[in-house]
């Protein structure tokens, strides 16, 4: 049973995590590009404030109550932060740098994905990794209310009857996950990026 | 026409809610292909917004900025730019940096399935290297991050990346001011030969007026606009003979003197 929970919770975390990267180009498009910035920047920005968990009957009107009503809740909570995140990065690189570049022959696409794309994205997958967190509250949020399997499901079904001795090893097991989800990815972090850890 | 041509240019910075102000008023100019020119004064009279104009980052309110005889909107090859600080990207080995601007200038952005770029990267390494050989570094240092390095090989570094590219105008802007003094004579004597094998236009910004003395073939000085009165800076092109870093001290402060009176000091600045 657990492993069952575990997998079924790992394939919709793994497909929230994987659904970010988008959100991370979307930033930096929106820092390195003054239209598609000045086009998406104030919407971003309510969007970030709204609460996604009011917004779990209307998700699952529009989406139904399957995989894609529960990934959307973590879309929706937390993509706008990572979107804001990256943009805020990505302005952040020194504008010698993006001067450097263009006296160097870089075109806006060069300097978007080779110079400051490559120097933000340790402290993307950083700011991705402080985040986890949150992606999985909104999993369990979704799995307590509507699913048939996964982690959050099985503690919300136990609950009704205090099942303590499942309940407690489950959180328990869950933390673990993620500690170790987050050990990996600061592991990763420092492999794929050695230059980053002494600057 | 080759060269750097600044005709009748000014600039005006809007500050908030005081109009604008003016930092540079009528800046005439013509710097000839080859010459080694340094611009100097003070803190905050427009010497960094000059080298900016000329680099294509910055539009004159009046006036027009032509290099090769063109003028241009965005900064690009025909300018090499070594700044004070954030010279390299951080996120490359030191041979990565020299060779990005050879690389992307071949290969545009997304190259990495370009059936030539295997062999044109070798060549583009063996170049960097005789570049990095030639700044004082070796093929170690050129395995390197730049945090790795100290601030004088950084700047080293810096210098062959612009290089590499022979642009036919380099534009150094305060680019020794971080280092320690013996570093500073080191790179200003590297600099001059390098000026010298290259033939390549210099501009070379600084604060420091002996620096100013011993590099430039011609200083311009940039000093407050008395004609105005409104705290803008004009370019006084300040006529010294050609001195070296072993010419008599005295030869040095004398002429060092010269060129500080006449940069007086800059008033408060009026808004209009």
């Amino acid at each position: 049973m657990l492993w069952k929970d575990s997998a079924a919770t790992s394939r919709r975390f793994i497909i929230s995590v994987a659904l970010l990267f988008p959100a991370v180009l979307i930033g930096l498009h929106m820092a390195m590009f003054p239209y598609v910035g000045a086009f998406f920047l104030r919407f971003f920005q309510f969007f970030d404030k709204i609460v996604a968990l009011s917004l779990l009957p209307i998700i699952f009107i529009a989406f139904g109550i399957d995989e894609l009503s529960k990934i959307m809740l973590i879309v929706i909570g937390v993509t706008p932060t990572i979107i804001l995140d990256t943009f805020n990065l990505s302005k952040g690189v020194p504008s010698e740098q993006v001067v450097k570049a263009f006296t160097l022959g870089a075109g806006d696409f060069a300097i978007a994905y080779r110079i400051v794309f490559k120097q933000i994205l340790p402290r993307v997958l950083n700011s991705i990794r402080l985040n986890l967190k949150a992606v999985m509250l909104f999993l369990f949020a979704g799995e307590m209310i509507a699913s048939t399997d996964g982690l959050a499901y099985r503690i919300a079904l136990l609950r009704r009857h205090m099942g303590m001795d499942t309940i407690i090893p489950y959180v328990l097991w869950v933390a673990l996950l993620l500690f170790l989800v987050d050990l990996g990815m600061n592991l990763l972090n420092r492999k794929l990026h050695p230059w980053f850890r002494e600057t | 026409m080759s060269g750097i041509l600044i005709q009748n240019v000014s600039v005006d910075y809007p500050v908030e809610g005081r109009g604008l102000r003016r930092i540079l008023n009528g800046i005439d100019l013509e710097i000839e292909a080859g010459e080694f020119i340094s611009i100097v004064g003070q803190t905050g009279c427009g010497k960094s917004t000059l080298l900016r104009l000329i680099l294509g980052e910055e539009m004159p309110t009046d006036g027009q900025v032509l290099v090769n005889g063109r003028a241009r909107h965005q900064p690009d090859r025909t300018c090499g730019y070594v700044p004070q600080r954030y010279s390299l990207f951080p996120d490359k080995t030191v041979l990565a940096n020299i060779t990005f601007g050879l690389e992307v200038s071949e290969f545009g952005p997304f190259s990495l399935f370009n059936p030539s770029r295997p062999k044109r990267m070798r060549e583009f390494r063996a170049e960097a290297l005789r570049y990095l050989r030639r700044t004082g570094l070796n093929e170690a240092d050129g395995r390197k991050y730049p945090h790795q390095l100290s601030g004088g090989m950084q700047q080293r570094v810096a210098i062959a990346q612009a290089l590499i590219l022979k642009p036919p105008v380099l534009l150094m802007d305060e680019a020794f001011s971080a280092l320690d003094p013996g570093t500073r004579t080191g790179m200003q004597r590297l600099i001059k030969e390098l000026w010298r094998e290259s033939g390549t236009t210099i501009v070379f910004v600084t604060h420091n007026t002996r620096e100013a003395l011993c590099l430039g073939t011609r200083v311009i000085a940039l000093a407050k606009d008395s004609a105005s009165e409104r705290g803008s800076s004009v370019a006084l092109d300040i006529s010294v003979p050609h001195i070296d870093f072993d010419s008599g001290e005295e030869e040095i402060h004398r002429l060092v003197h010269h060129v500080e009176s006449a940069t007086i000091p800059l008033p408060e600045p009026v808004y209009n």
